[in-house]
């Protein structure tokens, strides 16, 4: 284990964070979670860019959308091929993992979404403000 | 016709049948509950959740929540204008009606939403569908109203922000198209009195509005538009109080005569400081809200109704022989505005009766004296706006005078229409109103824990517990007694296969779309920070019992331990 590990350089800037917040418990993901993980958020990333985002929210079920798009990202890039020692196929495990990220991305972009809103309505106040300064 | 009220109003011997139950209902182990039972307990539980489950571990023996839960799972969250599922729902609650209960009136309003996106179930709610990438401020609510029953509906929700007439256009035809495809016969739309629904009115009429066009789906039929006669009353008091002179006059003529008479909103505030501190009064309706009410106050019908009351009049009329004041005109404008109101406003057959009053009698025939009324009024509105009065300078306001002036010459020929088309023996006026559709707002904002500002999930959530709730009613008075496992099966079979056949067609075809996007996912490169915390997103996968088999695959060591090694 200990070979292993050492291969990962944590003192590099790219593992502050995660060195950071553990306190004994996280786990180290395999190349083929964060591959799974990453694709699915470039898909993401490209989806809510501008030019898909109406297109996207016109869509009745955003996650199904975005779920089968990364299914074929996935498959294009030839992540879900073979299978685990217990049988379970890779496309199944990137299933599982797929809807956890999913259901983050598409929170977060409510999320920002209400802060979109929020910031609105602060420059809305703020010139309401400035009329007074004149 | 079928008494298929969504209100639930129970006889003595039902309420007896019910209480029969839960006393066998507590001697027993296995708890098996009567359709009628069910139907009340997801009343109880569409009106509070947190009430029902005090109820049921208290005092009453009723279903689990889980088991109400699944009740509801049988419709989605719906409502949106391409939603197949909420079609097949409305078509299959008009093939309960019987034929003459399929004529119907469309009522349109918007509520006001808290601007807010969210997302549950995999769908991303809140969005505007006429500008999707901005927060719906409004929702656009098409209600189908049934002309021969108590039967209502909400037809289509369309979250809306900056709503056009055009957009508004286009959404109300799809939904009359939509609705008579399900069976519906819609013969009348009713807005309130705002700008972008006259225009759309206009609009739909070709350039200028007309009581009635030729019906969108059918060449030989009618399609009649009105103001909602409560929203028009309030904006008459409004002028009202919004003429620019001290005493707030109106300057109109007389109905019968050329005479120009005199209304002073100030003849009712003197007539209530003169006996405001007498302990019986002569108009004791008026109080200091309905004489100077807020801009919040102003929404209220009631305070309107004080305003425009016998009681007043005659109270008025009593002041001005005491005091020597001229209350002619006041006391006229009152009584033609009452007296249009009362004829506009009947909701019951009794009314006139109970009321010893002809004026709320319902309308039996096309020559009725009340119908002749109408038209006086019509031909006094005419001779009104006639005068070329400078605006708040004794006149009503262009909008309020333009949509009186349709609304009561287009309930005219709504009269004839309704005895000669659809052969209706009498016409309660009370029916072409937005009431119900403002009562369905109240109920959505009592839903959601008694919030005024509610978001668009929680209108749609709210809307499908009123759906089912409309639903099983329907079925258990058209059907007898409803066998819920028949339904479920029932909405199951075809509904879900049909919906979901649908819904993966349709999942199909917008992916297609993005397929060429993926192409440039390569383009794209990740931050530091986003693959950390990309990365760290996985550990909260670790505590489910997901990946217990393949943990060899999903996770290599402890963080800990490369943590150490690197240490050391």
């Amino acid at each position: 284990v200990c070979d292993k590990t050492l291969q990962y350089d944590l003192s590099s800037v790219d593992f502050t964070y995660l060195s950071d917040l553990d306190r004994g418990g996280l786990r180290w993901p395999t190349d083929f979670l964060l591959e799974v993980v990453t694709q699915v958020f470039l898909v993401f990333r490209v989806i809510v860019s501008k030019d898909y985002e109406v297109q996207f929210l016109t869509c009745n079920n955003q996650k199904s959308v975005l779920q089968q798009l990364a299914t074929e990202r996935l498959i294009d890039c030839g992540t879900t091929v073979g299978e685990c020692t217990c049988g379970t196929t890779m496309h199944k495990l990137a299933n599982m993992t797929m809807s956890y990220i999913i259901n983050i991305c598409l929170n977060n972009y409510c999320k920002q979404a209400a802060d979109k809103n929020n910031v609105s309505k602060q420059s809305k106040s703020l010139r309401k403000l400035s009329t007074l300064c004149k | 016709m079928t008494d298929v009220s969504d209100d639930y109003d129970p006889n003595v011997s039902s309420r007896l049948q019910f209480l029969r139950e839960q006393i066998s209902l507590l001697f027993k182990s296995q708890m098996r509950y009567s359709a009628e039972v069910l139907i009340i307990a997801f009343r109880f539980f569409a009106i509070s959740a947190s009430v029902y489950r005090r109820l049921r571990s208290t005092v009453l023996s009723l279903p689990h929540v889980s088991y109400l839960k699944r009740l509801s799972s049988v419709f989605s969250l719906s409502g949106e204008l391409n939603d197949s599922s909420h079609c097949e729902y409305l078509k299959q609650k008009a093939g309960l009606l019987q034929p003459h209960e399929r004529h119907v009136i469309l009522l349109l309003d918007e509520i006001y939403v808290a601007p807010k996106t969210s997302f549950k179930g995999g769908c991303l709610s809140g969005m505007a569908a006429n500008s999707p990438l901005e927060q719906a401020s409004t929702v656009q609510t098409f209600m189908l109203c049934s002309l021969l029953s108590p039967n209502k509906d909400v037809a289509a929700m369309v979250p809306v922000k900056n709503l056009t007439a055009a957009y508004l256009r286009d959404c109300t035809q799809r939904v009359i198209r939509m609705l008579e495809s399900a069976g519906y016969l819609v013969f009348c739309l009713i807005s309130d009195n705002n700008r972008v629904n006259r225009n759309m009115f206009t609009e739909m009429c070709g350039g200028s509005l007309r009581p009635y066009v030729q019906h969108p789906c059918s060449a030989d039929r009618k399609l009649f538009f009105l103001f909602d006669s409560v929203h028009l009353l309030k904006c008459v008091r409004n002028n009202w109080l919004g003429q620019c002179d001290s005493e707030n006059t109106f300057l109109f003529p007389d109905m019968n005569t050329d005479n120009v008479l005199k209304a002073s909103f100030s003849h009712l505030r003197k007539l209530y400081e003169s006996e405001k501190d007498s302990l019986v009064k002569t108009a004791p309706g008026l109080s200091s809200r309905v004489l100077y009410p807020s801009n919040i106050e102003r929404q209220n019908v009631k305070s309107v109704l004080k305003v425009f009351d016998e009681k007043t009049i005659a109270g008025l009329q009593l002041f001005g022989a005491q005091n020597k004041v001229d209350v002619t005109g006041t006391g006229k404008f009152l009584e033609i505005v009452l007296r249009l109101w009362k004829i506009l406003n009947v909701k019951s057959t009794g009314k006139g009766l109970h009321k010893r009053d002809s004026d709320s009698d319902p309308i039996r025939s096309v020559d009725a004296i009340n119908v002749g009324y109408l038209e006086q009024v019509h031909q006094w509105l005419i001779k009104w706006d006639s005068l070329n009065q400078k605006v708040r300078h004794g006149r009503l306001s262009n909008e309020t005078m333009f949509a009186l002036k349709h609304t009561v010459a287009t309930f005219i020929e709504l009269i004839a229409f309704l005895f000669t088309d659809i052969g209706v023996s009498y016409v309660l006026t009370g029916k072409f109103q937005t009431d119900c559709l403002e009562f369905r707002f109240s109920q959505y904002r009592q839903s959601s824990g008694a919030n005024y500002n509610v978001s668009v999930q929680e209108l749609k959530e709210s809307e499908k517990k009123l759906k089912i709730v409309s639903m099983l009613h329907v079925m258990s008075a058209a059907k007898g007694k409803i066998s819920l496992k028949d339904f479920l099966l029932k909405s199951s079979t075809s509904e879900d296969v049909e919906d979901r056949d649908d819904a993966s067609a349709e999942i199909d075809s917008g992916i297609s779309a993005f397929l060429p996007a993926l192409a440039t996912c390569d383009d794209i490169e990740l931050t530091v920070s986003e693959t950390q915390s990309l990365q760290y997103s996985l550990q909260a996968m670790w505590a489910t019992k997901l990946f217990a088999n393949c943990r060899v695959i999903c996770v290599e060591v402890n963080w800990c331990v490369t943590k150490h090694c690197s240490t050391t």
